[in-house]
């Protein structure tokens, strides 16, 4: 094949798009920087990893089993999620990371010509898989770090099929309460599919912090993605799920791959559902350690934007990426926040007190 | 302001020798077409016309070779794609002196030509793929002339947009009148062809405006897929709290989710920006009337540094080691050196004139390559430029081979530009402008 051939392949929307690039390992990154421990306070992970009956038939999985393809389509997954959510279970689909999900519903509902609309300071997936799929990505700017919902609005067209709200917001830590949440459903009537993403909805206490999935019933329109990524410690398995109205999941079942998650992932799943003490502990984790984190800031003069789930925004006075990269020399990993379009911020996810004092050295040495 | 794709036109034919007349009549028809004056259009036909001829003598008549004629909006590119073969580029030498009684190389002469009758050409060698021969020739355009400054100061910024061409022109003109020469890119003053710049998507501006739309200031960049970015200014027109931060974050939230790994500065007014960039260090510019001028160059990263190895000369590790320990960036530094491997015989360097000032890029490397820079020397030695600058790119591991013949002809490196290249491009500063 030429060059020019595979030129003529491509589609425009794929030429102007550009791949993101991973972090590399951590055995890579210690020889590049030169350090011999390393802090990963990038990705919200959570630190205590998954909870105990998860981590347990993890370690008995037979490796034979490896070998037999898991349920197509999370079958045991689904069954218990609709007996914790009072669904049916057809109205859920199970999906290799709430990455994939999002893939499902923008192939199932936007076709040449239509546009997705979000906010320009969120989690940059919903923006990417529309551009990459050759459909327009609507940005609407945060209003003092909080989803606009006027300003959602105002995007809306005849060709808008997807609305999509991260709730809480990564990575400012905002939400919409319930009050918010249903009048901006009763704005969109029913007219555009609203999706609102809770990847992070188990950190949040808050009583006026809305349950998207009791909302389902009301609003047909409406899918909630979760994940068990972030509070149920099974990043390394990629699981999340979407649940919707069952006309909704029917129609997005269409544009669904089987067979994509695999057998440990859905046992663990199943698993960590029935552990509500792994959520308490972690969140008194992430309650002591952000008391600290606020403490510190102040303390070395940082303004930080510390809301709900387990990560904090800080603004630094030197750039974000420069600071990454010293910081990286003493063993600690951020995220930099330049590529969710704030400069100069970096965003903490909050760990064990050993990382976060690591991390308040690490700052203090570098500014 | 208007947005355009690129236009193309093409034509897929060989090198018959019936093909030349076509061939010629689609580049001065598009080039006319696409808005390129007579004089210019009539340029780039002669260089496409020696280009075509000189490919036509090492081709065989029925080699495949695909013509595209380009509208850049404010130039036109004539790419000519065709399967590698024995180029004798040494012809594109700036300094190449081919004697036209030596029949061996009388075809390398219309190279010769074709170099100096457009403003760049550039090549792009795809290992067993094609080869692209691209010329590339700027439309003319009038010079701006310099508005007065800004009458009502006494006001505050509200909002900052991207601007219509009209704003875009009367920016350029603001910036011919506030700031000297020196500190903005020569194109700022062609208020017309900056203006086609930016709708062909290859520059990008934001402005900020006053509540009456006065335009107290300005930002440029202009991204090149997947290499650092470079920024301009900001400018600014009044004293306005914040302005100038407003501009620099606006531009950054532009750039930062996109794949230039990172933005560069390099006429950037020192020590203002250090709360978002970091410095890479300064070139020494040298006027005619004997002062010399600092350009500061700053940096900063838009992605997050994964590291990569580089392969350097050992005579320039030490360079090196110091700036990647002085920048934190993640490199494992291994030094290359020559074990007798053949290497070719000439090397062919490109040159691009700015201003008072002339950067030297390497296409080929070769044993000649000390002689070769030699001679460029004694060339721009001969016009009395004294700012020359060579940019060696490590990301291309046969540079290195080259970092002797600048250092014995004075090139001494100035400052490490991160991914400004295939790789991290070393900048050497040749030491001309010291000699009285």
């Amino acid at each position: 094949m030429t060059a020019d051939s595979l030129e003529r392949l491509v589609p425009c929307y794929i030429k102007s798009f550009d791949a993101y690039i991973p972090s590399k390992p951590d055995p890579e990154l210690k020889q590049f920087f030169g350090c011999s421990t390393l802090y990963r306070l990038n990705n919200n992970e959570n630190p205590l990893g998954p909870p105990p009956a998860a981590q347990e038939i993890i370690k008995q999985f037979a490796p034979y089993r490896a070998a037999v393809y898991p349920s197509g389509d999370s079958y045991y997954l689904r069954e218990k999620l609709a007996e914790k959510f009072q669904l049916h279970s057809d109205q859920i689909l199970v999906g290799n990371g709430a990455n994939e999900v999002i893939t499902f519903v923008i192939k199932a509902f936007c076709e040449a010509g239509d546009n997705i609309v979000t906010a320009d300071k969120t989690f940059a997936v919903y923006e990417w898989v529309a551009i990459f799929s050759g459909y327009e990505a609507r940005l609407v700017p945060l209003k003092d770090f909080y989803f606009d919902e006027d300003g959602m609005l105002t995007q809306i067209d005849a060709r808008t099929k997807i609305l999509f709200i991260c709730n809480p917001n990564n990575p400012t830590g905002t939400y919409w309460n319930r009050e918010k949440l249903c009048h901006f459903l009763d704005q969109v009537d029913g007219r555009q599919i609203v999706v609102v993403d809770e990847a992070y909805c188990e950190f949040v206490e808050k009583e006026d912090f809305p349950d998207g999935i009791s909302l389902i019933d009301r609003y047909p329109n409406l899918i909630v993605f979760r994940t068990f990524s972030k509070m149920y410690g099974l990043a390394g398995l990629r699981i999340g799920y979407l649940a919707g109205s069952l006309d909704v999941v029917n129609i997005i079942r269409r544009a669904c791959v089987v067979y994509s998650v695999n057998t440990l992932a859905q046992e663990a799943a199943l698993l960590a559902l029935d552990d509500p003490e792994h959520i308490a502990r972690t969140n008194r984790l992430v309650k002591e350690e952000k008391a600290y984190l606020h403490r510190e800031l102040t303390r070395l003069g940082l303004s930080f934007v510390m809301n709900e789930g387990n990560f904090v925004m800080v603004k630094l006075p030197i750039s974000d990426t420069f600071a990454y990269r010293k910081l990286m020399s003493r063993g600690v990993m951020v995220r930099t926040m330049t590529g969710f379009r704030y400069p100069n911020y970096i965003r903490i996810t909050i760990a064990p007190h050993e990382a976060m004092e690591a991390l308040i050295q690490g700052l203090e040495a570098i500014l | 302001m208007e947005s355009k794709t690129k236009r193309v036109l093409a034509l897929e034919t060989d090198f018959s020798d019936d093909v030349m007349p076509v061939f010629l009549s689609m580049v001065e028809k598009t080039a006319l077409a696409f808005g390129m004056d007579e004089k210019y259009a009539m340029h780039l036909t002669l260089a496409a016309e020696e280009v075509f001829s000189y490919l036509s003598t090492v081709s065989d008549t029925h080699d495949p070779v695909r013509i595209e004629c380009v509208n850049g909006g404010y130039y036109v590119q004539v790419n000519l794609l065709f399967s590698p073969r024995q180029l004798n580029l040494q012809a594109f030498n700036l300094t190449a002196d081919i004697d036209p009684n030596d029949e061996t190389r009388i075809h390398d002469i219309g190279l010769l030509i074709a170099a100096r009758l457009v403003d760049h050409i550039q090549f792009v060698m795809n290992p067993g793929r094609n080869m692209c021969l691209c010329l590339y020739k700027e439309k003319s355009y009038p010079m701006g002339t310099a508005l007065g400054p800004l009458q009502n100061t006494n006001t505050q910024i509200v909002k900052i947009e991207t601007p219509s061409a009209e704003d875009l022109k009367m920016f350029c003109q603001r910036v011919l009148s506030a700031y000297s020469l020196d500190d903005y890119p020569a194109f700022i003053a062609y208020p017309g062809k900056f203006v086609d710049m930016v709708n062909s998507r290859d520059y990008e501006a934001a402005l900020a405006y006053d509540e009456q739309k006065n335009i107290l200031g300005g930002i440029v960049w202009q991204q090149v897929k997947g290499k650092t970015a470079n920024f301009y200014g900001p400018f600014l027109f009044a004293e306005i709290l914040d302005c100038e931060a407003k501009l620099l974050e606006f531009c950054l939230e532009k750039v930062g989710r996109s794949d230039s790994p990172g933005i560069m500065n390099r006429l950037a007014f020192a020590g203002r920006f250090d709360k978002y960039f970091e410095i890479l260090g300064s070139t020494r510019d040298y006027q005619a009337d004997g002062s010399v001028h600092q350009h500061t160059f700053i940096y900063r990263q838009l992605i997050e540094d994964l590291g990569t190895r580089v392969l350097a000369h050992p005579q320039l590790m030490d360079f090196l080691k110091t700036e990647y320990d002085r920048l934190y960036l993640p490199r494992n530094l291994q030094a290359s050196t020559w074990m007798g491997e053949k290497s070719e015989e000439h090397s062919v360097f490109t040159a691009d004139f700015s201003r008072s000032q002339v950067t030297l890029r390497a296409l080929l490397g070769g044993r000649d390559a000390e002689d070769n820079l030699a001679n460029h020397l004694r060339l721009f030695a001969h016009e009395g430029i004294k700012n020359i600058f060579f940019e060696l790119d490590l990301g291309e591991s046969w540079q290195s081979e080259l970092v002797p013949a600048l250092q014995n002809n004075q090139f001494i490196p100035c400052l490490l530009m991160p991914y400004a290249g295939k790789g991290d491009v070393v900048l050497f500063q040749h030491q001309a402008g010291e000699v009285r």
